[in-house]
């Protein structure tokens, strides 16, 4: 399932941190120390609720947010090491797309235009007529056709200009591409749809995604690995169906057990968290999650757990890390 | 007799690419303590039904061109503007996805839920921030006292969605509608809010009309559901009815499309095609061109909401 971990990684996050400055002097650490390898053609979802980090992680992958700091290695090269012209080349290999596909589209640009604008910025067309072939190919490949060329977004669907901002992203030819909640604007019927093509075009190109999501439910379709995030730390990675059948950390716990399941028999039996999330500038010490923690003990406060292997491929960040079966089936 | 009863609702939006028919011909009811979901996506008009309940419908462009509501025996759709404001917030409340958007930034949560005491009940000044008070601490919120005194902003968006609930119960109303309650919340504070309403139901008493896109909180949280399509009712049935033996072709479609957090299938199903536009709704049945069972007739003519098996009622020809 998970594309080969033996080999060496196409992405390779070390110690990545991200502190942004409050009015008062003081700073928040909206990422802090996340760690991860991703191979090529191989689905990583990051996971969390809002203000977890996990966007803030995705968009430090491309340098659209400078990290403070932290290495990222992608295909052995040392991203936050280039300059420039040499990001802005290497960025032909990274592609993004975002969540909301009314924003991520010029309104004024044609879906011709909006598709061939990265193959403009790389110079890959020579001839206006390789552009139009190359732009005609993209849009058969995400389900659209020629037709459509001369359009501008508004004359699209939500599920429509999600699959021109895929094809965008598609144009160059990235290996990588960081999908920020790609389907969360989107009602089922069509998110259905968007996971599918998604799951098409890697199996094609074998390119690479951080799946970024708060939707248990699409990241255990999509996703080959998990990471869960809490208050801008990873607190446990593993593969997807290990997650799924016995997460470990109590917070992956609790997230599982509260994502709403389409099933009027089974009500009542979630595991529900007190209390709010913590803001990011005012974090708990030790472990961040001790505060809504059912089974917290005074070393949660004090220490903060590693990320540390617990077997089978699986971290956890938990002094008490252990298997949990919740009664989700 | 029913606490609210709707039949064949029409409200249609009068624009200058022409008329939509938002809401078109939508019939249900909902007894006392009650509650009913109305699911459907975007565009298929549940948030238009919600609003008309109340005559709230921004009109113009949208205006009730036909049909009845009919809420405990008083006609709302003939009802002055005096009886109107009496309703609203009195016997039936309402709250929405954001909550920021029904909490004023520059008075604090007490003096709001006060406020809409003091209107509907004209209790004293010092009754009205008791009851406030004391609807924080029944909607949960740790120190109701302090964060009576507490403005919005201070408040996490879970903790506003509390104030705003409480608010919406002070005046005891016998119908709260909830428009996508949960919708802006993170799973592990949506299902603090769903524990909040079905147990504030219980005690309460208070019938529940809750919209949503989210089958899943649907499946937590009520007894009947409503699914929507392009502005019809295309099925009615019980909420274990519903998720159990789906009749139309539309509900198995969106029940089927939802990913399971249980197994992991090869492919998502989905239903092919869009939503059809508002400007250019098919002839017959408005599911026919994304409907595997379509026939001659789904063109032609639209099939009524009529008994199809157990307590459930479709609108499908297929099914007759």
């Amino acid at each position: 399932m998970s594309a080969g971990t033996s080999r060496a990684p196409l992405l390779s996050v070390r110690g990545l941190v991200k502190k942004f400055p409050t009015s008062g002097g003081g700073a928040v650490k909206a990422v802090d120390g996340v760690s991860f390898d991703l191979a090529a053609g191989e689905t990583l979802a990051l996971v969390g609720e809002s203000g977890c980090g996990k966007s803030t992680t995705g968009r430090m992958l491309l340098r659209l947010t400078e990290p403070t700091t932290g290495t990222i290695h992608f295909d052995g090269i040392d991203l936050l090491g280039l300059g420039r012209r040499a990001l802005r080349q290497r960025r032909r290999e990274l592609q993004i797309v975002f969540q909301d596909p009314y924003s991520s589209l010029s309104p004024r640009l044609r879906v011709e235009d909006i598709i061939a604008e990265p193959l403009d910025v790389h110079g890959l067309c020579r001839t206006q007529a390789a552009r139009r072939d190359r732009v005609v190919e993209l849009l058969r490949l995400v389900g659209l056709d020629a037709m459509h060329l001369r359009r501008h977004p508004f004359e699209f669907s939500g599920g429509q200009r999600q699959r021109i901002a895929i094809a965008r992203a598609l144009a160059p030819g990235p290996r990588l591409i960081v999908a920020d909640e790609p389907v969360s604007a989107l009602d089922v019927s069509i998110q259905s749809q968007v996971v599918n093509l998604m799951q098409d075009l890697q199996a094609r190109f074998g390119v690479a995604y951080v799946f970024i999501s708060h939707d248990l439910a699409v990241v255990r379709h999509i996703a080959h690995r998990v990471a869960v995030m809490y208050l801008g730390r990873l607190v446990e990675v593993c593969d997807t169906d290990a997650l799924f059948d016995a997460p470990h950390h109590p917070y992956s716990q609790a997230l599982l057990s509260a994502a709403p399941v389409p099933d009027p028999e089974r009500r009542v039996c979630r595991i529900v968290l007190q209390g709010d999330v913590p803001s990011p500038a005012n974090v708990p010490g030790g472990c961040h999650f001790h505060p809504r923690c059912p089974i917290a003990q005074p070393v949660c406060r004090e220490t903060v757990p590693p990320l540390r292997e617990v077997g089978h491929g699986r971290s956890a960040a938990c002094h008490f890390a252990a298997p949990l079966p919740i009664s989700i089936s | 007799m029913s606490l609210l009863a709707v039949e064949d609702l029409r409200v249609h939006l009068f624009t200058r690419r022409g008329v939509v028919r938002g809401v078109d011909g939508v019939t249900f009811s909902v007894e006392t303590g009650k509650s009913l979901g109305i699911v459907g996506e975007s565009g298929c008009g549940k948030t238009m039904t919600a609003l008309a309940l109340m005559r709230l419908i921004p009109a113009p462009p949208a205006r009730i061109v036909g049909g009845s509501i009919r809420f405990d025996g008083l006609d709302v759709v003939a009802m002055d503007a005096a009886r109107l404001r009496a309703l609203r917030g009195g016997d039936i409340a309402m709250i929405y996805q954001d909550p920021m958007t029904s909490l004023n930034p520059v008075f604090t949560v007490g003096e709001q839920i006060a406020e809409a005491v003091r209107l509907h009940r004209r209790d004293s000044r010092s009754a009205a921030w008791l009851r406030a008070t004391e609807m924080l601490r029944v909607v949960g919120i740790p120190d109701p006292h302090r964060i009576a005194g507490a403005y919005p902003h201070q408040l996490s968006g879970g903790m506003r969605q509390r104030v705003v609930i409480g608010m919406a119960l002070a005046c005891d109303p016998k119908l709260l509608i909830a428009d996508e309650p949960t919708t802006a919340l993170d799973v592990t504070i949506q299902a603090q809010i769903l524990d909040l309403l079905r147990r504030l139901q219980g005690e309460f008493g208070t019938a529940i009309i809750l919209i949503t896109h989210d089958l899943g909180v649907i499946a937590d949280l009520v007894d009947d559901v409503v699914v929507m399509y392009a502005g019809k009712v295309v099925e009615h049935a019980p909420v274990r009815r519903l998720f159990a033996d789906p009749q139309h072709p539309y509900t198995r479609g969106l029940l089927r499309s939802v990913p399971s957090l249980q197994t992991r299938e090869h492919r998502l199903r989905t239903i092919e095609g869009t939503v059809p536009s508002p400007f250019a709704m098919p002839t017959g049945c408005s599911f026919n061109p994304r409907c595997a069972l379509v026939r001659d007739i789904c063109r032609e003519q639209e099939p009524k909401l009529l008994p199809a098996g157990d307590a459930t009622r479709a609108a499908c020809w297929a099914l007759i």
